[in-house]
């Protein structure tokens, strides 16, 4: 995130602090997209990824005097409040699942074909997809911070919580399974 | 061959960043988020908040207590000899150990 916004971003954190429900409309609409692309590829499902989103906002809203920037940008903080209420939700989908409460019924299938899936075709972005389902939780999420999020690795070691090195392992990981999907659809067209 | 795998990273990010592409309702976001702070409670009427792990606990803990002090205090009020025997009978003289008789109602 470049200076200027992260200066812009910090600004509103303060007028939300102070209870201006606008600044917090703001934040949302240079936030929520990514904020959702990025909860929804976690999850699986796009209800449960808007409940994270809205509960995101929520917690910003209760807790913007309490952020300090020059403790970490915006951005890490808004996705470091994702990371944790999107393991939340995994924790708590797995223990429903155990005692058999879990309500697969309501997961939604992939969206209706995007620009990208014109461009690199539907099929092998569903197969993109399928991989990404079948990451290790902590590799998905760091993928999804660097490629969606864009955030730098420290950024992504601070919003999960672990090491610069522990996320470039991470990636390393989750970029290798990729690719050898990624490289098998490319044999298959040439 | 640094610069070449850096491109081959940038190209698998891109394929996830085209894979994750959803739209997103901004205002209905806005709307969503509005409506759950204006449903929950007033600050000062607010309970604090405890983690239901501890909450459990804790009602286990004041059942166990509530239980060995309703079990025992009949007992220990009337120090009946019966109420004392009934608690033998049961298994249970961990329960009336180090209570004077006088309290237990058990002749020693």
């Amino acid at each position: 995130m470049p200076d200027r916004e992260q200066h812009q971003a910090a600004a509103l954190i303060s007028e939300i602090a102070r209870g201006d429900r606008r600044a917090l409309g703001l934040l949302i609409t240079d936030h929520g997209r990514r904020l959702t692309m990025v909860a929804t590829r976690f999850l699986g499902r796009e209800d449960e990824a808007e409940e994270v989103v809205q509960d995101v906002f929520v917690r910003v809203w209760r807790h913007a005097g309490s952020y300090d920037p020059a403790k970490a940008k915006v951005s890490t903080w808004l996705y470091r409040i994702a990371v944790n209420l999107c393991i939340d939700r995994q924790r708590k989908r797995a223990l429903l699942r155990l005692v058999g409460l879990d309500d697969t019924s309501t997961e939604v299938p992939d969206a209706q074909p995007t620009a990208a899936d014109r461009i690199y075709g539907a099929q092998r972005l569903a197969k993109v997809r399928a991989a990404m389902d079948n990451l290790p939780s902590r590799q998905r999420m760091a993928l999804l911070l660097c490629a969606v999020a864009e955030l730098g690795n420290s950024e992504i070691a601070d919003a999960m919580g672990i090491s610069v090195g522990a996320v470039e392992q991470l990636l390393v990981r989750a970029r290798r399974s990729l690719r050898q999907i990624s490289d098998q659809d490319e044999d298959m067209m040439t | 061959m640094t610069q070449d795998k850096k491109d081959h990273d940038l190209q698998i990010d891109d394929l996830v960043l085209s894979a994750s592409e959803r739209e997103a309702d901004e205002s209905a976001i806005f709307s969503a988020v509005n409506n759950k702070l204006d449903a929950s409670p007033r600050s000062w009427f607010r309970l604090p908040s405890i983690g239901a792990n501890t909450a459990v606990a804790g009602f286990a803990v004041m059942m166990l207590a509530a239980g060995f002090v309703g079990y025992n205090l009949p007992d220990i009020a009337i120090g009946s000899t019966e109420d004392g025997l009934l608690l033998l009978a049961m298994g249970e003289p961990s329960l009336i150990d180090g209570f004077p008789s006088v309290l237990t109602g058990i002749d020693q």
